[in-house]
């Protein structure tokens, strides 16, 4: 028992071992960025790029018509925006951060050109019935829909804990990293958010309605 | 006081991860029988989770979004360099000058200018210690690509060829967002003519498309969303909305009424429903 204790620390120090050591050669990649070293900068860039896609596909949906751009556009944000990191976290949360943000942007002009295109009313649901049993990402797309109307009601910290949490599926460590708040104001942020988005679900019908309440 | 419940998010953490107890799995159904919240988000779990799997194609796109970015931060690299580039060549031409000069009065020979070897920015062995390459490059200029002034010396591919579909995809979005219209038609054209059955110019003949409905080409525009129709995309419902217009302004009435009945039995409840049933209403 003792020996499968210390087993199981082991294999957790070897764990931690590896995400520091993982962790400080990509500070090392960073300093070297920094100074203008093109090399440094790509192997960055291809190191961060899995999660600023994540976050991008995670807000806009993988269809999304920008997301490719948006991609890039965070990827050049987060080159520019190196002198300002300060080492004190993961460079992949610092990532992820302008990521989300130059992805929010995206979504709102996304919406005005899509306003652009429409010939009338407000933007509402558009499910194609021509699929019969609409796939799991169909689904999805509406799920993120009628959830993003709520979002829009919340308070600005509340609505990005929640997409964070809910959409993007990061731990409360995680997102306290990458909004680079303590932990406890992500708590606090997420609860007053799920209590707001509760409230919404009790009164809407077509919100419960999304996410398979027959009620 | 009142007392406010939490939301057991290390409950729900647990239950993903499939570590929650007998326990933990009773306490968080009954907080999910009251919170639709919760209940909600362990219902998006699993779809969110395998909707955020990298897929196959992500490992390509993600080197061609590396690439396209590093190009770009090259281009900023390079704008910020100009004046200094310009000090340079000022320089070099003095000397030049300079060097002409010496040779006419007093017989100097002059080295012939080295290619300089710019994916290393050295200058070839063996140069006069005053030969203009042997000015040192801007360190600011150590980025992908040559320096503007070795372009005309280096066999290169055409410039057209050796850009890639996401970044001219790219301009020309820029064009249109900054209100250049005119010039993001002919950019999204190109992506068209230069990448023919990429995801750029797939979605190049919807914005296009809208594009020229702005403009006054219904005929021109009908062209560009049918070519999208033929596989599709994100915007389907916005472009047969913009097909059925661009008839409607041909006067194409029988293939109008068509276009307006297809979007309505695939997407009912669309922005453009209420259009397509007040059109429909008119055609008959």
């Amino acid at each position: 028992m003792i020996a499968q204790v210390r087993t199981l620390e082991n294999g957790l120090v070897a764990e931690q071992s590896a995400d520091q050591n993982a962790s400080s050669e990509l500070s090392a990649l960073a300093h070297r960025a920094r100074e203008g070293d093109t090399d440094a900068t790509r192997s960055l860039l291809r190191e961060i790029v899995p999660a600023v896609r994540r976050t991008c596909k995670g807000v806009l949906g993988a269809g999304h018509a920008d997301l490719e751009d948006t991609i890039q556009e965070s990827l050049v944000a987060f080159v520019q925006a190196l002198p300002s990191y300060r080492f004190d976290g993961d460079i992949t949360h610092y990532a992820v951060r302008i990521a989300f943000r130059a992805t929010l942007y995206t979504k709102k002009r996304s919406i005005r050109w899509r306003d652009r295109f429409r010939l009338t009313g407000t933007i509402e649901e558009t499910t194609d019935l021509a699929s019969s049993s609409p796939s799991d990402e169909v689904v999805l797309a509406q799920r993120r829909k009628a959830l993003e109307r709520v979002l829009a009601k919340l308070p600005r910290e509340q609505a990005e804990a929640l997409t964070l949490r809910i959409m993007l599926d990061f731990s409360m460590n995680e997102i306290a990293s990458i909004c680079d708040v303590p932990l406890n104001t992500v708590k606090t942020r997420l609860r007053l958010g799920k209590d707001a988005l509760r409230r919404h679900m009790e009164r809407d019908v077509v919100l419960r309605a999304a996410f398979g309440d027959k009620t | 006081m009142i007392q406010v419940e939490s939301h057991p998010e290390e409950l729900l953490d647990r239950i993903a991860s499939h570590t929650a107890s007998a326990d933990d799995l009773r306490q968080f159904e009954e907080h999910a029988s009251r919170c639709q919240a919760c209940a909600a988000h362990r219902t998006l779990r699993p779809t969110v989770r395998s909707a955020l799997e990298p897929s196959l194609e992500d490992k390509m796109r993600n080197e061609r979004a590396v690439a396209v970015a590093m190009s770009g931060l090259g281009a900023r690299v390079r704008r910020r360099s100009t004046s200094r580039s310009v000090w340079l060549l000022a320089a070099a031409a003095v000397l030049v000058t300079g060097l002409a000069g010496a040779r006419y009065f007093g017989r100097l020979r002059t080295a012939p200018v080295p290619v300089t070897d710019s994916s290393t920015a050295t200058t070839t062995a063996g140069q006069p210690a005053n030969s203009p390459a042997a000015l040192p490059e801007s360190p600011t200029e150590a980025v992908d690509g040559p320096p503007v002034q070795d372009k005309a010396k280096r066999a290169l591919p055409s410039p057209e060829a050796r850009e890639t579909a996401s970044q001219v995809f790219a301009e020309a979005n820029e064009l249109r967002r900054t209100g250049k219209d005119s010039q993001a038609m002919v950019t999204y054209r190109k992506v068209e003519r230069l990448f023919p059955g990429s995801p750029e110019a797939e979605q190049s003949y919807a914005t296009l498309g809208s594009l020229m409905m702005e403009h006054g080409s219904p005929q021109e525009a009908l062209g560009q969303f049918d070519h999208y129709l033929v596989h599709g995309g994100p915007l389907l419902v916005d472009v047969l909305a913009g097909k059925a217009t661009a008839l409607q302004r041909l006067g194409r009435t029988a293939e109008e009424r068509r276009t307006w009945e297809t979007l309505l039995e695939r997407f009912p409840k669309s922005v453009h429903a209420a259009r397509a049933k007040t059109r429909l209403a008119e055609l008959h």
